[in-house]
């Protein structure tokens, strides 16, 4: 069977863009979370608050590329060009035939979107609108333009699972490689922040009150005064090689993805099911050929919302028991919805290679209702040998994802 | 009124496609020179439209090849109206 590992990896987010930063957040506890400002105008909302990528410059990217590209895409962008200059990956081996793309996210260009849809209904109708809006908001746009600014010829699988955008994407990538269709995968995915999300979250009575003169404290993942989610944004990009191909190439490796699975509940649009939850995880060992004592750390999906957590947890303990540590970053940064399984999986694979598990930010009391598990109270200089990830969407879909040291 | 209009459709090229004052001048072929495609077109003539107000035929697009196409047909249009 073909081997699938990782050579290269970008990303932003609310809590750093390059591995330095996001370590020293980590460890000095300190949330990319803050008061929204720019949303003063915004009738309704509950929450205020959000995590927010502190870039705003993408001139470095071509205007051609640039000019049909909405911020999620910009962010991805950059991101897939940094794990491209890690991997060492050269121009002629990017457009091979058999390298592929996978990229996804929950709302394709946001912004973008609500800033035409507002043309088109209160000024200028269809008469004077930019010929490039739709390629900057559609559903896939960033798969599609990341494709071209890269030159990508070989399989492009767009992805748009809301929070399991980016984890499906590596999934994607992963088989693809693994079943001999690619020999390189440029995966990942991303969100752009628009207040839009926080108003739709908030409408569901998702997103977490009371926070916004405290955006420090506002996620809490398993905490039992956790009220909900806080919108955010961020990007994450792998390249994924097959593990022949990249020893003959000499490249640096990562990490190995040994085991992934995705399945669905069918049971409920938006209420999880620990059944579901559960049964990703045991195919993703199975898949793996491991046990669940084999996975020293658990990046949990925990987003903080009430029920949510609760679930997660009692999968997790079904699987795992209470031995395994584990924590969620969302206390850190948010729910990046499309950009979250990319993100954390980069996360899992610096808690593999720095020994280093991140804490559960704002866990101060766990819930009784959470089941019994090893939450990680401060982080932890520990190494293990394999690490998991799972993500959950609405739609009852799930991911988890495998990696291991080679 | 030809340098008033050319001067506009300057600021227009230079802040929608980034390029230099300097690289605008009316005998420069849009595509061959500008570098713009398709895209860039259509996105040229919405943000004309939008500056002054009127509507462009879909076949006017066809037959603007440089810099100096668009400000006759800016001015025509604006000695219509």
């Amino acid at each position: 069977m073909r081997r699938v590992v990782i050579t290269g990896t970008g990303f932003y987010s609310p809590i750093g863009d390059n591995m330095a930063d996001l370590r020293s957040s980590l460890e000095q506890m300190k949330s990319g979370i803050r008061f929204m400002n720019e949303w003063s105008g915004v009738n309704g909302l509950d929450a205020r608050i959000a995590g927010v990528v502190p870039v705003s410059d993408f001139s470095e990217i071509p205007r051609a590329y640039r000019r049909t590209m909405d911020r999620v895409a910009m962010m991805c962008a950059l991101s897939l060009k940094r794990a491209v200059a890690q991997s060492g990956l050269d121009v002629s081996q990017i457009s091979a035939h058999k390298t592929g793309i996978s990229f996804g996210s929950a709302m394709g260009g946001l912004e973008t979107l609500f800033e035409y849809a507002e043309d088109v209904s209160h000024n200028s109708g269809f008469g004077r609108q930019n010929a490039t809006a739709f390629l900057r908001f559609m559903s896939h746009t960033v798969a599609a333009n990341l494709a071209v600014m890269f030159g990508v010829i070989g399989r492009n699988i767009p992805t748009s699972s809301a929070c399991t955008a980016s984890s499906q994407a590596i999934g994607a990538g992963y088989e693809s490689i693994k079943y001999g269709m690619s020999d390189v995968m440029l995966v990942g995915g991303g969100e752009g922040l628009h207040y839009v999300e926080a108003g739709i979250f908030d409408s569901m009575g998702a997103t977490a009150i009371g926070f916004n003169d405290n955006a420090q404290s506002a996620s809490r993942p398993f905490d039992i005064s956790r009220s909900g989610l806080i919108v955010s944004e961020g990007s994450g990009a792998l390249v994924l090689e097959e593990y022949e191909y990249a020893k003959a190439r000499g490249a640096v490796i990562l990490g190995e993805i040994v085991g992934y699975a995705t399945g669905c509940d069918g049971s409920h649009i938006t209420l999880p099911s620990e059944r579901g939850m559960e049964q990703v995880m045991r195919d993703a060992l199975a898949d793996a050929k491991l046990n669940p004592e084999d996975i020293g750390y658990i990046n949990a999906h925990a987003t903080a919302t009430p029920k949510g957590d609760i679930f997660e947890s009692i999968a997790v303990h079904h699987v795992f028991g209470h031995n395994t540590p584990i924590s969620s970053i969302k206390g850190y940064t948010g729910h990046m919805f499309g950009g979250g399984g990319a993100f954390e999986s980069i996360v899992s694979l610096m808690a593999l290679n720095e020994s280093f598990l991140p804490a559960n930010k704002n866990l101060e009391t766990i819930d009784p209702a959470c089941a019994p598990l090893d939450y990680i109270r401060s982080h932890r200089e520990t190494k293990v040998k394999a690490v998991m990830n799972n993500n959950f969407a609405f739609g009852g879909i799930n991911t988890s994802i495998i990696i291991k040291k080679i | 009124m030809s340098s008033e209009v050319f001067e506009k459709v300057q600021e227009i090229i230079v802040e929608q496609f980034e390029k230099e004052p300097s690289e605008i001048s009316m005998d420069k072929s849009l595509v061959e020179d500008l570098g713009l495609d398709s895209l860039d077109m259509f996105d040229l003539i919405c943000a004309l439209e939008k500056e002054y107000g009127f509507h462009f035929e879909r076949e006017m697009g066809s037959s603007i090849e440089t810099v100096g196409d668009i400000v006759g047909q800016l001015e025509r249009n604006i000695n219509k109206a």
